[in-house]
């Protein structure tokens, strides 16, 4: 193989290149200064509300201080997410260069730079509800019934269809993209009444069907099909029973 | 007796004095006694983040105060510039309190050579990778809050890290020693792998890691000190490559411990 297959290219210092940085940069500036709005606003409006004094002032502060927290954690998961979700931010199946040039490309970091710090920030606390509702809002398709653990790390939320039943266990990483000399984007789908193990990492393309089970650990490899009912183990994943 | 004897002699050879001893897997070795060198690096290895932080911290605070007076936050304007203003500090928050630690490792040179160390404070090499470690972890941790990652690149450099200018990292990889490492051209490492340039068995083993050109390190991998990765190599996901391993230019490894594959597919 010769090195010139594996180049990486910023794309230079066209005025395209340049331009994409620049939105790259700012437009998650962006999404936070509007998230932290309503912070900035009800902590005016509520430390003016405030009718104590003395001791009872601090401890209305420190209550009004909570509220806020609780309030930027929501406004600026949410937002963001809002700003994925009007954009229609996504990246279709198919092969694309590591280079700004590549819209392809450009749109994953655009996604990848607004998604991940509003999902770190919606694990701080436990709130599985509405992580899944940040989660369906920037493209998750997730059925009925169906749960995440919370700290699992979903990459691209857009390219993976769970079905309706199936539960995703603790720290399981879902993957729908891979990049060495070009990056690949393969959807992933996921069936009805699964158990997907914790710590488990799923490749892009793998297709899981109906009733299967995923024990933890286990790496199911790019392109794998695990085939209705079976139970599945090991790196690469393989059929025990 | 015997017991008691044992204890005096260790403590004639180690000849550190009152020292305090490790119990159990490394009992009978001492970690730290109450001389004036022990203590001195004990504070130093408080005191000198706490004043890198301040030194970081000092001018943000001013523009954070300077900025403060200028506005009137019961005008719905200045609270709209507020909110603006915070997201602004605090990424200069991360870049700046990020970069000055990075700065002090970098002016301070802060670094282990090659070789092995006892795992006390008393030996200046464990110290200062100690130092070292107090003062690159969290600037680390508080560079990955957001993905910037080619400042995080730029932090890595900083501290010692020698790469080539094509290659890439993912971003949520973990490189404990940077000083120790040496990545060549157009290599690629993925997400939540692990490089490591020092173990702490008995002793503390510091031994440099080699990475070549054209190589994808997979992600959650863990890659121990003294490996050498020759070009064109190819470490599957999850693979654990063992102490003073050597992997071969043009093969695939994969599995814990690594184990050849197959050649690489052209």
């Amino acid at each position: 193989m010769t090195s010139e297959a594996f180049s990486v290219q910023t794309g230079g210092f066209s005025p395209r290149a340049v331009g994409r940085g620049a939105v790259l940069f700012f437009l998650p500036v962006l999404a936070y200064f509007l998230g932290l709005l309503p912070v900035i606003f009800f902590y005016v409006v509520l430390t003016r509300l405030i009718p104590f004094s003395g001791v009872l002032y601090y401890v209305f502060l420190a209550a009004v201080l909570v509220f806020c927290l609780v309030v930027l954690i929501l406004s600026e998961t949410f937002i963001p997410g809002l700003f994925i979700r009007l954009l229609r931010l996504r990246v279709e199946e198919g092969d694309y260069e590591l280079s700004l040039k590549d819209r392809g490309f450009y749109h994953h970091l655009l996604y990848f730079v607004l998604y991940r710090p509003s999902l770190n920030l919606i694990g701080i606390f436990p709130l599985v509800p509405l992580r899944m509702a940040f989660l369906k809002l920037v493209g998750l398709k997730i059925g009925e019934g169906s749960m995440v653990a919370g700290t699992e790390l979903i990459d691209e939320p857009f390219a993976v269809t769970i079905g309706d039943h199936t539960l995703i266990g603790g720290y399981a990483m879902i993957y729908s993209h891979l990049s060495f000399q070009k990056m690949t984007h393969r959807k992933v789908r996921i069936g009805n009444r699964c158990f997907i193990g914790n710590k488990s990492v799923i490749f892009p393309g793998a297709v899981i069907q109906d009733d299967v089970v995923v024990q933890p650990g286990s790496v199911v490899q790019t392109g794998q099909v695990l085939e209705k009912g079976g139970m599945y183990q090991g790196n690469p994943a393989q059929k025990i029973a | 007796m015997f017991y008691i004897i044992t204890l005096i002699q260790s403590e004639r050879v180690s000849g550190y004095g009152m020292a305090r001893y490790r119990d159990g897997f490394q009992g009978g070795k001492p970690k730290y006694d109450f001389s004036l060198k022990s203590l001195s690096r004990g504070l130093a290895l408080l005191l000198t983040p706490i004043i890198a932080y301040t030194i970081g911290l000092a001018p943000l605070v001013w523009f954070f105060v300077f900025v403060l007076r200028l506005l009137n936050l019961s005008n719905i304007v200045h609270v709209v510039l507020f909110s603006g203003f915070l997201v602004v500090w605090f990424f200069l928050f991360i870049v700046v309190e990020t970069f000055i630690p990075g700065l002090f490792i970098r002016l301070f040179r802060i670094r282990v050579e090659e070789g092995v160390y006892d795992l006390t404070i008393l030996d200046w090499n464990f110290f200062k990778h100690t130092l070292f470690f107090v003062l690159y972890r969290p600037s680390l941790k508080l560079i990955s809050v957001m993905p910037l990652l080619p400042l995080r690149v730029r932090f890595l450099k900083l501290v010692g890290l020698k790469m080539g200018k094509s290659s890439v990292l993912a971003g949520s990889e973990l490189f404990h020693d940077p000083y120790m490492l040496e990545i060549g051209e157009q290599t690629l490492i993925g997400g939540w792998s692990q490089i490591t340039g020092h173990i702490g068995e008995r002793k503390l083993t510091v031994k440099k890691v080699r990475i070549g050109d054209n190589c994808l390190i997979g992600g959650l991998s863990f890659i121990m000190p003294g490996v050498v990765i020759e070009d064109d190599v190819t470490v599957g996901l999850n693979c654990v490559v063992l102490k003073d391993m050597h992997l071969e230019k043009g093969k695939v490894y994969a599995g814990i411990p690594a184990k050849e594959v197959s050649k690489k597919v052209e």
